[in-house]
């Protein structure tokens, strides 16, 4: 096999193919602490997508509980014991990565997908990732053993043919997923019939309807499990980044000058949590410095945001803010090493973060650049931190603004003096 | 009479056998960082406490169930008392049609 760069392992790794980087690439930034999991993004693209037939248990985009919860159901956790199984006790990160940003997170000492297959050596020998293909039955249910059911208490048998339904402790966090529309995708990949391939515009992952027949490699090989069988046409789909509003092509949306428009999922997020983007790409297929640009800013340079089991290969575009109020051990293998140093400038962040972050869902256009305005210091608040320790953030009259691909500013977010909430032994009484 | 089909043991390769590992994690780490991430987006108490209340809102109105209600009330109205609600104002240049923030 061919030996690719791969930024996020910090190294050069095997792929059946070689580098080729598109221009710019769709890229998105969720920010899990926020996510109440209304699952609006959801219905938002079901909706907009996948409301035919033979699309019933298609969910492009989906919501699920962490760490009880996946769809289809345990995906995650299945393909880590398989990597596990190929690579014993070596599935491991090495040193910290530099300050160049060339490896921020460190090397991946373990073994890719792609490494992997290689070893095992799969069959097919076409096989070219390890991987899995999910029963219907995983399709099935996208939110089964989620959140426990909060009604009256009941006990099994109390109503004929009652079953006593499995319970966890209330504590999780939700993880939002669309395709990452990977650098090495590990459906492109796989795919028999060259039916899948890489935009060179945008960097969008789409599969060629008219060339797939629906062998489902793609759906075996892809880490995440977003690429899709429909039986109806007998063929393998996916998100598709809503290329047609990427364009500014949306009919449904006034776009006078053609700038591009958020995905459906993202515009359509009630809690703010999601920002996107389309990152310039250097020739060499790493980003190109751009720390105007507030994807830029969150995931090179400040690295707050960082990419969904980065360790798997396909070196995936989208990236997260990993919740506050989970253990360590757990989110370093999601998110990989880089998640002490997310966290703690999350949970107390300075005053460019923070105007930055004012910017989640300030408009439906994609944002290119940002510039924050300094404004004098309006308060002081105490912040929670990851081990649960107090720290004094300070605030000021930060204002951020956002442009979009024309140049035009689209949206302006200003923190003004925050207000405080007294409890009740504090409340004056007249 | 044979075995009801509940009562029987799950398969171990069943899809729908519960499929997940004990994480260490603390409930009321859980609650004070989801009501500083509610106030950084400009709730106030009576906003938040509603997301506890709606059991709809499963995480929250979990932990409400997990700690009862008067608690959880008490420990919303704690951790804004030392956190406080960031008040933004949002413009967007007036001409451009795809604002999504109120106005």
């Amino acid at each position: 096999m061919p030996e690719v760069y791969n930024w996020q392992i910090g190294r050069r790794m095997s792929y059946p193919y070689e580098e080729s980087h598109p221009d710019r690439q769709f890229a998105f930034v969720f920010n899990i602490n926020r996510c109440i999991a209304c699952q609006t993004c959801s219905m938002a693209c079901k909706s907009t997508w996948t409301w035919s037939r033979g699309q019933e248990a298609m969910w492009w985009n989906n919501v699920e509980t962490k760490p009880y919860g996946g769809y289809p159901h345990g995906w995650d956790s299945k393909l880590l014991s398989m990597l596990e199984e190929v690579n014993p006790g070596q599935q491991k990160w090495g040193e910290q990565g530099d300050k160049d940003h060339e490896w921020p997170y460190g090397t991946f000492e373990g073994m890719t997908i792609f490494e992997a297959a290689e070893r095992r050596r799969l069959e097919p020998q076409s096989a070219r990732a390890l991987g899995y293909l999910p029963s219907d039955e995983e399709w099935r249910a996208p939110n089964m053993h989620e959140e426990v059911a909060h009604g009256p208490v009941g006990r099994a048998g109390e109503r004929p043919g009652s079953a006593q339904l499995p319970e966890h402790r209330v504590w999780y966090f939700y993880l939002q997923r669309i395709c990452n529309h990977c650098t090495y995708p590990g459906c492109l990949s796989a795919c028999p019939r060259q039916a899948i391939y890489k935009r060179a515009e945008d960097g969008v992952v789409l599969i060629d309807q008219s060339r797939c027949r629906g062998y489902r490699k793609c759906v075996e090989a892809c880490p995440y499990k977003k690429s899709m069988y429909r039986p109806t046409t007998r063929t393998s789909e996916k998100c598709i980044a809503c290329y047609p509003r990427l364009e500014g092509k949306d009919a449904a949306v006034i776009t006078p000058d053609g700038a591009p428009v958020e995905t459906r999922c993202m515009s359509a997020c009630v809690g703010k949590i999601r920002m996107q983007g389309l990152v310039k790409i250097a020739e060499d297929g790493t980003w190109a410095r751009e720390p105007e640009h507030p994807l830029y800013y969150l995931i090179r340079e400040r690295k707050v945001a960082l990419p969904l089991y980065p360790q798997f290969g396909t070196e995936p575009n989208g990236f997260y803010i990993p919740p506050r109020w989970v253990p360590r051990g757990y989110l370093e293998q999601m998110f990989g090493p880089g998640v002490k140093d997310a966290i703690e400038q999350y949970s107390c962040p300075d005053r460019e973060l923070l105007a930055v972050l004012q910017l989640f869902r300030a408009t439906q256009r994609v944002l290119f650049r940002f510039e924050v305005e300094e404004g004098p210091k309006v308060g002081e608040v105490e912040v929670t931190m990851p081990d649960g320790t107090k720290k004094t953030q300070e605030l000021f009259n930060d204002t951020a603004r956002g442009f979009d691909a024309k140049g035009t500013e689209v949206a302006r977010v200003t923190i003004e003096e925050p207000t405080w909430q007294n409890p009740k032994e504090h409340l004056n009484s007249i | 009479m044979s075995e009801h089909p509940k009562d029987r043991p799950a398969e171990p390769a069943d899809p729908f056998q519960l499929f997940a590992g004990g994480v260490a994690g603390d409930p009321l780490l859980m609650l004070d960082c989801l009501v500083e991430e509610y106030s950084r987006m400009g709730l106030d108490a009576g906003e938040i406490e509603r997301l506890f209340d709606d059991p709809l809102f499963l995480a929250t109105h979990g932990l409400r169930s997990l700690f009862g209600a008067g608690a959880t009330r008490e420990r919303v109205r704690h951790v804004l008392a030392r956190c406080g609600v960031l008040r933004v104002s949002a413009s967007v240049v007036p001409s451009d049609p795809f604002s999504c923030q109120g106005s």
